[in-house]
């Protein structure tokens, strides 16, 4: 993150002696700031309003990562419903396009040159990571995006896996296309883009049963999309893809 | 009538040591929206260092984390 020019902190409702006990028993150095009594908490509108005034948890936030620029203004915000899950670093970043995916592959069809990868290699319960397309639709094709048409949109369809939720994936802005034969106005993408797939690692007792044993987890799904380029409309495609990423066990530390 | 007044006292001390609690919220709804600037602050980091919203933001900005605990 630094060689991003980001700055990095962590806040909590936590003394500052747990804080440090904490930051050394995991050998973390990035700050993570005191909040007694939860004023910077309550300032930013995360008192967490369903615990009780006068319990011991009172005062902590509803946990959530804020991506600021260098005005300290609001990129992206990253919110779960679950306090369980999260989005990994490496996700966030990727998602913002600040930093490249990890170990990605790179294959061509007629119509397009795929690269895909994932934010994250190792994944553990409750993490969100992101599986990433770059896709460069060859010259004078168009994909297309999501919108008001009838065409097969460019979208990863992944194999359900009980341990596995799948988010809404993440589309960058489209083109309208004119096909002047029909006379015909569609959303779709003729220059390279990014199609972003968020998925959870579910955090529940079941699966967290469920992958006790488990080193690794497999997803596994298709790239589906329609080509067209101003004279052909070639047949919907679907492309296998998967990726392999090492788990380790939930830190109940 | 006696039982009456009593189951009264009884509810009245239920509802007074109950407190307001809130339902979950959508977390959408939750803090500083994209765009907008967040609030100053300043605090006390692990090794004793007074931070505010200037010692954290780098070059191209920050990430802001607020977690639940480190002590349960």
């Amino acid at each position: 993150m630094k060689r991003q020019g980001l700055g990095l902190a962590a806040i909590s409702y936590d003394a500052p002696e747990t804080l440090k006990k904490f930051a050394d028993a995991r050998g973390i150095t990035f700050p993570l700031i005191s909040d007694s009594g939860s004023a910077i908490i309550k300032q930013y509108g995360l008192l967490n309003t369903t615990v009780q005034a006068g319990t011991r948890t009172y005062g902590i936030p509803f946990p959530g990562t804020f991506i600021l620029d260098r005005a300290g203004v609001v990129r992206s915000r990253h919110f779960e419903a679950a306090y369980q899950e999260r989005s990994t670093v490496a996700s966030i970043l990727v998602g913002q396009g600040i930093t490249p995916f990890g170990p990605a592959t790179t294959s061509e069809t007629a119509h397009l040159t795929v690269t895909a990868g994932a934010s994250d290699d190792t994944v553990a319960p409750g993490k969100r990571l992101s599986l990433v397309f770059d896709i460069t639709p060859k010259r004078g094709m168009h994909l297309y995006a999501p919108g008001k048409h009838t065409y097969q949109v460019v979208r990863l369809t992944l194999d359900q896996q009980p341990w596995m939720r799948a988010h809404e994936p993440t589309y960058p802005a489209s083109e309208i296309y004119h096909f002047k034969p029909l006379n015909e106005r569609v959303e779709v993408f003729q220059k390279p883009f990014r199609l972003v797939q968020d998925v959870t690692v579910l955090a529940t007792p079941e699966v967290q049963k469920l992958l006790a044993k488990e080193t690794s987890v497999i997803i596994t799904g298709r790239l589906e999309y329609q080509a067209c380029d101003d004279k052909l409309c070639y047949s919907p495609q679907s492309v296998p893809v998967s990726w392999t990423l090492a788990l380790k066990p939930l830190d109940r530390q | 009538m006696l039982m009456t007044r009593r189951f009264f006292v009884l509810l009245i001390l239920l509802v007074a040591c109950s407190g307001p609690i809130g339902a979950q919220p959508d977390p959408a709804t939750l803090g500083p929206r994209v765009g907008a600037q967040v609030p100053e602050f300043s605090g006390v980091d692990q090794f004793g260092r007074r931070q505010t919203l200037q010692t954290v933001l780098g070059a191209k900005g920050a990430m802001l984390v607020f977690f639940r605990s480190a002590d349960w």
